[in-house]
């Protein structure tokens, strides 16, 4: 009997934190496709009417489009240009035994700990002195820059694993070290990479603070941005508008996420344990 | 991610990095020892010969490029904050040093102060709270349950860690809305319309507000960690403690949590961490406001540094919250090594 009410309490727990994790979220989508004063005075009904027109005049109107596009430019360089390097950098620290090496790696350790607001100072005076705010090859270097300890200590993990006589079996058939990385090691660190895509995309679609101090500019703003601009500026209070942009915001990551949750779940624990 | 055993190891060689001449003597190893750094003794000269000269440059060519991003995009940025902290700066015009007097009125200004405050209780509470939700639901879900079942709930409860933190914090502005506000809509239609509440208006409660959606956008990400490792822990060592006659709550604190130990301790120090450079969503839900009553050290630095134009101060309290940040992870990093070969 006592287990039974065990398994009662725990399918209640498991439950409410359901509703409590997705039900914002839900209220948020829904209201998206009401009027404004449906939303105002009935916020728990559904829409009389479901205006599915909503999405596109966030899209067009409200300038989505133009955001969205925006954070696509800043995301996959980004993301393509992060993980190559992350790759690379994780490769070197975990199979070689380099001059310099040891130093290179406990200051990028450190990296992990040093929040964003220690160097969006001099990232900000001095992007302006060299004209680079509200240019994304500027950002999208930031960007890159500060993910990359998280980037090589994943990769490093999958190579420290990987198993050591696949690269000397390459070394003996000929392979120069470059050959053993390319044809040997890279194949077996697969997984690592997908999983590292997944989450950097992810986290680079988020960003928000580099954005924020870096482009000024309305018109390059991403997404994260201009959400809190239309909020801000909202002069006829077009609430179903903002919820429609938040779909939008969100949608891309939500089905990346869904679409990869594997590999995604895989890559946070392997960067959890080693 | 943390990783074992290179955290407080000196550094292997002072010499430039990446860029730096090409070191005389090149070893390559595919000895796990060497690799970790612990032994110098384990370098195994590969079977096919003597490197060519390109091959010892691997590391260099390979590292090279991300450490050079790193080093102008963080390490200078990080060296120039430090720097900036003493000297007194607009932001334009001359700058004039000014020793430690930033630092000083740190101490002495009482909005700084509350920033401190709040981001003390916020750093604590923001790692207890969704480790121990995690912990919870970890535990009922490494129960038996058909593993759809389990995948099902542990995506639902990361669904909120894969949305922007800005658009957590614009939805979460709207549950508080204070006249259709789901929270308080809720409350008025079961009855409880005397709990109702400004949720980000009142000071006195705001940041708390504020710190249930830090909870909600973090506690997914703890839950995946755990709930690997807890089904990582070796059954067997349940069914000895059953015969023992361990009851759920001594397997729980004798079997599991020493099992995960690793995983937990990871989690707490991201989750430290993060929970330390809050800015997002504090600057978006409540901007520090009402009164200065919610702001934190990031908001703080943001509002000196580019509202007051308070240049110099704003990097002295941006060098002290890196300087905090770095010792912890360095307590919490050197504590779990200590501690780390007792449960192998």
């Amino acid at each position: 009997m006592p287990a039974t009410i065990m398994s009662f309490f725990k399918w209640i727990v498991l439950i409410l934190f359901a509703v409590f994790a997705v039900g914002p979220v839900l209220w948020m989508f829904v209201s998206a496709f009401k009027t404004t004063p449906e939303i105002l005075t009935t916020p728990f009904h559904l829409p009389s009417e479901w205006r599915w027109g909503n999405i596109g005049r966030a899209w067009g109107e409200a300038g989505f489009s133009r955001y969205t596009m925006n954070t696509v430019i800043m995301t996959f360089p980004a993301v393509v240009i992060g993980v190559a390097l992350s790759t690379l950098g994780g490769y070197a620290f975990a199979r070689f035994n380099f001059r310099g090496g040891g130093l290179a790696f406990f200051l990028l350790l450190y990296g992990l700990t040093v929040p964003f607001q220690a160097l969006m100072i001099p990232l900000f005076y001095n992007f302006s002195r060299f004209g680079l705010i509200n240019e994304y090859p500027g950002l999208i270097a930031a960007l890159i820059a500060v993910h990359l300890p998280f980037g090589i200590f994943l990769m490093r993990s999958f190579f420290v694993n990987a198993q050591a006589e696949i690269a000397d079996a390459a070394r003996i058939d000929g392979c120069s070290e470059y050959g053993v990385f390319w044809h040997a090691m890279l194949p077996l660190a697969r997984p690592g990479v997908l999983a590292l895509t997944t989450i950097l995309f992810t986290d680079q679609w988020k960003a928000f603070l580099l954005p924020l101090i870096l482009i000024q500019d309305d018109a390059r703003r991403p997404l994260t941005l201009g959400l809190l601009f239309l909020r801000d500026a909202q002069s006829q209070q077009q609430y179903e508008l903002l919820a429609a942009g938040v779909i939008i915001a969100s949608v891309p990551t939500i089905l990346l996420f869904l679409a990869t949750n594997r590999y995604f779940q895989q890559g946070l624990v392997a960067g959890s344990s080693k | 991610m943390p990783v074992r055993s290179s955290a407080n190891k000196p550094a292997i060689g002072p010499g430039p990095i990446g860029l730096g001449p090409i070191p005389t003597r090149k070893r390559v190893t595919m000895n796990d020892q060497a690799i970790q750094g612990r032994s110098d003794d384990g370098i195994v000269e590969t079977q096919a010969g003597p490197r060519s000269r390109a091959d010892r440059m691997l590391p260099y060519v390979f590292a090279g490029p991300a450490f050079a991003i790193y080093a102008i995009l963080v390490i200078l940025p990080l060296g120039h904050t430090f720097l900036l902290g003493f000297y007194d700066w607009s932001g334009a015009g001359p700058m004039t040093f000014a020793g430690l007097d930033n630092y000083i009125k740190i101490f002495t200004d009482p909005i700084t102060r509350t920033a401190i405050a709040n981001n003390l209780i916020w750093a604590v509470l923001a790692t207890i709270v969704p480790v121990s939700m995690a912990l919870l639901l970890a535990v009922l879900l490494a129960t038996h349950l058909p593993p759809g079942v389990r995948l099902f709930f542990s995506t639902v409860y990361y669904l909120p860690a894969v949305l922007a933190l800005a658009v957590s914090a614009i939805i979460w502005g709207w549950v508080y809305n204070p006249a259709w506000g789901a929270l308080n809509t809720f409350l008025g239609s079961i009855g409880l319309s005397g709990l109702e509440q400004p949720w980000l208006g009142d000071p006195s409660i705001a940041l708390y507000s504020v710190f249930l959606v830090n909870s909600w956008a973090y506690f997914g990400f703890c839950l995946i960690i755990l709930l690997a490792a807890i089904q990582n822990v070796d059954p067997s060592l349940y069914d000895a403690a059953k015969l023992d006659g361990a009851n759920a709550w001594t397997q729980f604190w004798h079997v599991t949590i020493p099992g995960i130990r690793n995983e937990l301790n990871f989690v707490v120090l991201y989750t430290a961490i993060e929970a330390f450079r809050v800015f997002d969503l504090i600057f978006i839900m409540t901007g520090g406001g009402p009164f200065y009553q919610t702001e934190v050290i990031a908001t703080a630095v943001y509002r000196e540094a580019f509202i007051e134009h308070e240049v110099g101060y704003a990097s002295a309290i941006a060098s002290l919250m890196t300087l905090i940040i770095a010792t912890l992870a360095t307590v919490a990093l050197r504590w779990r090594e200590r501690t780390a070969p007792e449960n192998q």
